[in-house]
């Protein structure tokens, strides 16, 4: 089975595990970040629409300021929301195109991104079973197959 | 399917199958007019009753520059129409992975469980009675219908394509690629399709079947599958 030649070159994720962006809402201007506790996130009197892969999950809104770490707690609690009402991979705007080979790629890498930066931070893994949910959905079987060979030979072309 | 020395398309089955068919029509009522007038202008031109002016011709020139841009105009905005409309993916439902194989197709439902089969047509020597020669398939693809459906469809060796024509889907089917297609079917049904992009001495005999049921024969099917 031909699998898809490694792209080059790899971007690394500006820090060891995915940011997750909230974007769209011009009111929205913080990035969240799992892995940056410290980051504080305001979110400002208006709806405010978070952005995940695709999926928009709108959290009404206060004006409230949270901590990083209450931040990351809510984040992850619409993270098992949107895993509870998960049907298949939503339209991805990063791959609005007849090609998504790019997108089962992407989704593979950052599962394990995700899952080894939570594993050193000691931290739960549970949000990173988005990415898994979408990849498994988008790749085929045989090409995931032969990238955890690869993986476990030491031969794997991505950088996680 | 398509019935024997059947010249139009089958019966539409999908929204995106019924504005081809809607389309088709109107290319065709153009074509149609401007062959009858090339025929007519023809007729005149050998009964020499045309005139030829060919110094001074600044009317006619006007008309037939005029008039062809009109045509290619009416032409062009509802193909681009449809043209924007196929790539619209609406939040599917359902994910269908289709792996083209020479001579066979897998598909694989992985939303949820691990759910894989593979797709092989059904020899002439064993089909059952009143059943259709090289189209139908031991395993068919069943989907819920009227919900909006994902196809992921790629190869496995050499270049296939994925086409259902009721439901105006063709798709090339591309060794380490990933081509995303959609539909949604209107109604219940048995769709087929053959392999549409030549792929060995088998190729003819690799064909398509989606079968469109209600939600609860879907998840009954599903369910059958996985145990």
């Amino acid at each position: 089975m031909e699998v898809p030649p490694p792209f080059s070159p790899s971007r690394s994720p500006p820090n060891p595990s995915p940011a997750l962006s909230v974007g769209r809402s011009t009111l929205c201007t913080s990035v969240i970040s799992l892995a940056a506790p410290r980051a504080v996130a305001s979110l400002p009197a208006a709806l405010c629409a978070v952005r995940l892969g695709g999926s928009v999950v709108r959290a009404a809104a206060v004006k409230v300021t949270l901590t990083g770490t209450a931040a990351a707690a809510a984040m992850a609690e619409d993270i098992r929301t949107k895993l509870e009402h998960y049907k298949t991979a939503p339209f991805d705007s990063r791959f609005p195109n007849q090609n998504q080979t790019r997108n089962c790629w992407q989704n593979y890498l950052d599962f394990h991104r995700c899952e080894k930066a939570m594993a050193a931070k000691g931290a739960d893994a549970t949000p990173c079973q988005w990415y898994y949910r979408v990849y498994k959905s988008i790749c085929p079987t045989s090409w995931v197959t032969t990238w955890d060979e690869y993986r476990e030979e030491g031969t794997f072309p991505g950088k996680i | 399917m398509a019935n024997h020395s059947q010249l139009g398309f089958q019966d539409a089955s999908s929204p995106i199958m019924e504005e081809l068919v809607e389309f088709h029509d109107h290319a065709l009522m153009v074509a149609l007019a401007i062959c009858s007038l090339v025929l007519y202008l023809l007729t005149l031109t050998l009964m020499e009753k045309l005139s030829s002016n060919t110094v001074d011709a600044q009317e006619v020139e006007l008309i037939w520059t005029i008039l062809p841009a009109i045509v290619l105009v009416l032409l062009a905005l509802p193909s681009l129409q449809i043209l924007y409309m196929m790539d619209e993916i609406d939040e599917p439902d359902l994910t269908l992975k289709a792996i083209g194989h020479q001579w066979y197709w897998t598909y694989e439902y992985t939303d949820f469980k691990d759910l894989s089969f593979d797709s092989y047509m059904t020899p002439t020597t064993d089909l059952p009675l009143g059943h259709f020669r090289l189209l139908e398939v031991d395993h068919r693809i069943v989907i819920p219908m009227e919900s909006p459906i994902r196809v992921i469809i790629t190869a496995d060796d050499v270049l296939h394509s994925w086409a259902v024509p009721a439901l105006g889907v063709k798709t090339d089917a591309i060794p380490g690629r990933l081509n995303q297609t959609s539909f949604i079917t209107t109604r219940p049904g048995v769709f087929y399709g053959q392999c549409s992009e030549i792929c060995g001495a088998n190729h003819s005999y690799m064909p398509i079947v989606v079968e469109s049921t209600p939600l609860k024969h879907f998840e009954a099917w599903s369910s059958l599958l996985s145990s």
